[in-house]
């Protein structure tokens, strides 16, 4: 075994079959990584590297923290943090063959702007911008100082914002046709980038690490990502949707909560043009005249309800608290509870830790004298739950997914949901106390924006009806 | 060593151990050596990790500061009173009034053009506040100028208007030394054009020589630069901020691209560079060759040679230096630098600017110190401290006469406290309603209230 473990953190996602096959290619055994396989993390004893699995845009962070010496991500995820933190902890070494993605700023169709023009200053004021890259348009608001931007910051789905919804957006894609294959306008493209080794700065400088380093450098890449901020405007005011407030808007989630929504939706004999549990497409269709229905992600809705952007949405117990936690002021509440997709929340720990329930835990925690750092998808929950069982001193890491991996050695604590457990036995967890439980549920503006007051509280009903027929059965 | 923290019943307390041993306790008492290992042990042998121990090496960060923040302690605070009191006498005696605006403001005031720099803006503190949910951001103060023309504005404060703040502004720094800054500042808004900058400029020399800091006024004007971007019919902000920057890296030889062919223009822009502490008779010199080259910025080298001519015949130390790098896109006239003639930093700077706000706000003159730098300056000379009167009751029955003679002493503006610093400068003890006074030999004066007042009074005028 090697004297010295390297710590290594790598991508899930569409990254991981590129990642993997590269360290083969480079004869780095990394057993668990490889494509299919549901392993979080492992140690390779012959060649001294211990493993991760992270969400990509968690492995710049984790790397930064110093959790790990070395990781594999793409440039866009670490130039989102960097543009934003701009601390030199880490230490982008080389780039690796990968194929490229661009970051672009486009508009909506409806903008009154053709491709590659700029409005700048007060030709922008009011701009909505949505993406999920929000430091990026920070920077570029900055850049081109705009007053009274609004930034709407998103965990995907971006392309389907337009031009209800925003009026700019930051996305990244292979290449300009695809912004026009999206029927969007492209203005400039802020971004192009690849794959890169990376180095947390104080572990490079001060420790040997050229094992993992000679094996990957046959494949070093002679590419720099090209961050690019316009240069030239247009003297032309920007033209801006508004919300039309004659029709009722209703979101519906893509993902994991699709099927459980398709089902709710049918026992209550709804059925849209355009939404299954198969597939879907961002607009469907509804036989209700007025109802406009969009696809989008379900953390994203309560957001987009207490702005008024939606009237209703059909989202997770889970992220409208999250919400509420984050911004207990926000006009969200739960309009039905459907019932579905049922799971609990609360403190995950190691199968090891001492204590089973969330206050003998409490006991082990306050004698530490250190700060407890709690990892989740939920950070305004996860801070919550630091506060209302007082635990004396945290620190919260937020977190995109891949959440098992955390615990014991990045996390003391995760704040993680689970529906029957599985999962957590299979990564050697437990779930102490859950202090949430969520389902799925209709959302509602407390103060409707809507005129369609009689259509909204029709939907309410229906799904109420339906939800309370499902419960008793 | 590890160093370890532990809470007891007592307190808080510290100690550095080596194989297990005591080595060392930083505060408090330790408890013994079982007792403090039990402290340690129930999370320790029970989870086996060492990570689990409870320690930590070399940072605990409880007792940092939070990062790039700073305690200001009793010796910074004497050197910072004095700065402020001496700021808040000479700009009051200008008829400058104060303001304080709050620490918090909406992120949206300072993105609009004109705000804030977006390199600036990437510094800022921003974060989503209880009303977050509206896409509204708040941000900490950046910088005081913007928030007092929002609050004048905003107040309908008639104008010109004259006021002065003394608050700090909340930047994040690279090199996560310096988060938050304490500004000294003054604005003048609606300034009348020449006698605004006279008038900021000549208060901000006062405030120097009150300081006894030797300081040169430093003088430029945006309008050469805005003059060359007009000839070259540059318009677009993106563009002239670009070329700005490449001025800032690359030095004058930009300049040659864009006035390629005008040899007068490149010869004013050679002159301008070929020194950066100019007297301010080369104006005369920048106006000929403009009047050849370039006639669009003849009014602002004749509106800067004016107020150098003025500012001379009083005895001020004037310099000028056209190359000075200052936030062009900011400033929309004259602007200066005050720059200490012993080590050359800059001490304090300010100039005409646009506060591109709503309403009839169309132009200003501002000023603010550098405080770290006076701060640095101040501690070398040591700002003394205060004389004080230590009291001493010998017993519980003299408090109530001890009390009485900090009464007297108070009323006077003597500082005086009951069992006080031993390092007071007169001590005196009290019994019986008997004062007797402790001279440095350890000896006893015994004296009455009225003699203790002159004696202090006196140690005071010493001061």
């Amino acid at each position: 075994m090697a004297d010295q473990i390297l710590k290594l953190a790598l991508p899930t996602g569409n990254l991981r079959e590129t990642v993997a096959n590269l360290l083969v290619q480079s004869d780095i055994n990394v057993p668990g990584y490889e494509s299919g396989s549901r392993v979080l993390s492992a140690t390779a004893e012959e060649t001294g590297i211990r493993f991760r699995i992270f969400r990509e845009g968690d492995i710049p962070i984790q790397v930064a923290l110093g959790n790990y010496d070395i990781g594999l991500c793409s440039d866009i995820n670490l130039a989102e943090i960097q543009v934003r933190f701009p601390l030199e902890r880490i230490k982008r070494i080389a780039a690796l063959p990968s194929p490229v993605t661009e970051v672009w700023l486009a508009a909506s169709p409806f903008s009154g702007l053709s491709a590659g023009e700029i409005p700048y200053g007060v030709d922008l004021s009011g701009v909505r911008i949505a993406s999920e890259y929000p430091n990026f348009v920070d920077l570029l608001a900055a850049h081109l100082q705009i007053p009274k931007y609004r930034s709407i910051p998103l965990y995907g789905a971006a392309e389907a914002y337009p031009p209800e919804d925003a009026d700019l957006i930051i996305l990244s894609v292979k290449n300009r046709s695809e912004i026009e294959n999206l029927d969007l306008v492209p203005l400039h493209c802020l971004y192009v980038g690849g794959l890169s080794l990376i180095g947390n700065s104080k572990t490079f400088s001060r420790s040997n690490l050229s094992s993992f380093i000679e094996r990957l450098a046959p494949k070093f890449q002679n590419f720099e990502p090209r961050p690019s901020l316009p240069t030239s405007t247009v003297s032309k005011r920007i033209v801006m949707g508004e919300r039309d407030t004659k029709v009722l808007r209703l979101a519906l989630p893509d993902g994991h909560a699709q099927r459980h929504t398709v089902a709710a939706l049918s026992e209550a004999g709804i059925a849209y043009d355009g939404y299954s549990e198969d597939g879907f497409v961002r607009r469907p269709n509804s036989e209700h005249s007025g109802l406009e229905i969009k696809v989008v992600r379900p953390q994203d809705m309560p957001q987009l309800v207490a702005d008024g952007s939606f009237d209703l949405a059909i989202t997770g117990v889970d992220w409208l608290k999250e919400h509420l936690a984050k911004f207990p002021s926000s006009p969200v509440s739960m309009a039905v509870d459907l019932g579905r997709s049922r799971y609990s929340i609360g403190p995950v720990v190691h199968n090891d830790f001492p204590a089973d329930t969330t206050s003998e835990a409490l006991e082990i925690w306050s004698g530490l004298e250190r700060p407890i750092r709690i990892a989740s998808e939920y950070p305004a929950l996860a801070e919550a739950f630091a506060r209302d069982v007082q635990l004396p001193r945290t620190g919260i890491i937020p977190i995109n997914g891949a959440s098992e991996a955390f615990v014991p050695e990045d996390a003391d604590i995760l704040i993680e949901g689970t529906e029957t457990g599985t999962s957590l036995r299979a990564n050697n967890l437990k779930m102490l106390d859950p202090f949430l439980i969520s389902t799925n549920c209709l959302i509602s503006r407390n103060s409707p924006v809507t005129e369609r007051l009689g259509l909204q509280k029709e939907i309410i009903e229906i799904l109420n009806v339906a939800a309370a027929q499902n419960s008793v059965t | 060593m590890i160093v370890y923290f532990y809470r007891t019943l007592r307190g808080l307390q510290v100690c550095t151990l080596k194989a297990g041993k005591i080595l060392q306790i930083v505060i408090g008492v330790a408890l013994p050596l079982l007792e403090y290992r039990s402290l340690l042990k129930p999370s320790g042998i029970r989870y086996g990790q060492p990570r689990y121990i409870g320690y930590m090496t070399d940072n605990f960060q409880s007792f940092s500061t939070a990062r790039g923040m700073h305690d200001l302690l009793p010796e910074d605070m004497r050197s910072f009173r004095y700065i402020e009191d001496t700021f808040r006498k000479i700009s009051s005696n200008w008829g400058y009034e104060e303001l304080r605006t709050p620490t918090i403001e909406n992120y949206s005031l300072f993105t609009s053009a004109g705000g804030l720099t977006p390199e600036s803006l990437t510094r800022a503190y921003t974060f989503l506040d209880w009303d977050g949910w509206s896409g509204e951001r708040v941000m900490l103060r950046y910088d005081s100028t913007i928030s007092v023309a929002r609050a004048v504005t905003l107040a309908s404060l008639g104008l010109p208007a004259r006021l002065f703040y003394v608050q700090s502004a909340f930047r994040f720094n690279e090199s996560e030394d310096q988060g938050e800054e304490w500004q000294c500042g003054l604005e003048y808004l609606d300034a009348i054009p020449q006698s605004g900058e006279l008038e900021v400029v000549t208060l901000a020399a006062e405030l120097f020589s009150e300081m006894k800091i030797p300081a040169q006024i430093k003088l430029s004007h945006s309008g050469i630069v805005r003059a060359i971007f007009e000839m070259a019919e540059i318009d677009d902000m993106l563009v002239r901020r670009n070329l700005l920057t490449r001025i800032a890296s690359e030095g004058e030889g930009v300049f040659s691209e864009l006035l390629e062919g005008n040899a007068s223009a490149l010869a004013l822009i050679t002159a301008i560079y070929a020194d950066v502490n100019q007297s301010p008779e080369v104006l005369a010199n920048f106006v000929a060759l403009a009047s050849a080259g370039l006639p669009e910025a003849i009014p602002a080298l004749t509106e800067l040679q004016d107020l150098a001519e003025i500012l001379v015949s009083v005895g001020r130390n004037v310099c000028i230096d056209l190359s000075m790098q200052l936030d062009f896109e900011y400033y929309d006239g004259i602007f200066f630098e005050f720059i200490d003639t012993k080590n050359l930093k800059s001490l304090g700077r300010g100039g005409r600017y646009k506060p591109n706000l709503e309403g009839g706000l169309k132009s200003a003159v501002g000023f603010a110190l550098d405080i770290p730098v006076l701060l640095g300056h101040l501690q070398l000379s040591r700002m003394p401290e205060r004389g004080q009167v230590n009291l001493l009751p010998s017993g519980k029955e003299d408090f109530s006469y001890a009390l009485q003679i900090a009464d007297v002493l108070h009323e006077n503006g003597v500082i005086a406290s009951l069992d006080g610093k031993n390092s007071a400068d007169i001590v005196v003890e009290i019994q019986n309603e008997t004062i007797s006074l402790r001279r440095q030999d350890d000896e006893h004066e015994e004296i009455d209230l009225a003699s203790l007042l002159k004696l202090v009074l006196e140690e005071k005028g010493k001061e």
